[in-house]
């Protein structure tokens, strides 16, 4: 009787851990096994993020997505040359990202500056902004022309749950950015 | 005698009937002025629908003013949040 239950057990335990390894995010595209955070642009430029072990790797179009596992999130988005606003500075392209927010698309606040990312010239994005749930995420990242390419490389985190500030120096300082 | 008690008759007859015409052309200031005047509910009623077409144009060139800065800058910003 007992073997029973524990075998019962078991399997429950098995089923559960297989369907939790499926599951995705239906609104944020299709789900991939985690890979090398490595995104490469249609320019040929090729981003190398610090993180290690994502434990989770979305890609949509031109843009991915990687989880850590302390619920951080780095994103890179990319507009190509077909993309309104590509021939825009990186400068005009933060103002209007700023300033999206700042006319209430969604509740939040975004700041940018001059900076260097990576080693480029760019304009750093940092602020916060309402995330999916409504619930207030810290973001922090910078935008950079990558040959014909305007790139966002950001990571985000719910306010309170992780220490983005360390993250976000080594977003600036060890992200590396190869232009073919 | 009697003429002339009929022609004091016939004076009063005019007196009184002028006065009455005189009255009847000139309205009472006081009266005019209450037909002019809306009342307090319609005043209200059209400062709120003023009030309202203003907040509508607001909202609208929002709208503008964002879809203008999207063009610009087409992120996706819930992209990369958890």
């Amino acid at each position: 009787m007992g073997d029973t239950v524990s075998s019962r057990r078991l399997f429950a335990v098995l089923v559960f851990v297989l369907l939790g390894g499926c599951t995705s995010d239906p609104a944020s595209g299709s789900t991939v096994p985690a890979e090398p955070s490595i995104v490469r642009t249609p320019g040929g430029a090729t981003i190398t993020l610090p993180i290690e072990s994502p434990v989770e790797h979305q890609v949509d179009g031109l843009r991915e997505q990687f989880r850590s596992a302390d619920g951080a999130v780095w994103s890179v988005q990319v507009l190509d040359r077909t993309a309104t606003g590509a021939g825009e500075s990186i400068e005009e392209v933060a103002i209007a990202l700023c300033h999206r927010i700042e006319l209430g698309e969604i509740a939040g606040e975004l700041t940018h500056r001059a900076c260097t990312f990576a080693g480029q010239p760019a304009q750093c994005v940092d602020g916060w902004q309402a995330g999916r749930d409504g619930d207030r995420v810290t973001r922090r990242g910078a935008i950079l022309r990558l040959g014909d390419d305007t790139v966002w490389i950001s990571l985000a985190a719910r306010e309170g749950t992780v220490a983005i500030d360390p993250l976000a120096t080594s977003l600036a300082d060890e992200t590396r950015v190869t232009l073919q | 005698m009697r003429a002339a008690g009929f022609g004091f008759l016939v004076v009063c007859i005019i007196a009184l009937t002028g006065s009455a015409l005189a009255q009847r052309a000139q309205p009472l200031p006081s009266r005019v002025g209450t037909a002019a005047m809306p009342s307090a509910a319609a005043l209200e009623a059209h400062l709120a629908a003023v009030a309202s077409t203003a907040d509508a144009a607001r909202s609208m060139q929002q709208a503008i003013d964002i879809e203008r800065a999207r063009q610009v800058a087409p992120f996706d910003l819930a992209w990369g949040t958890p």
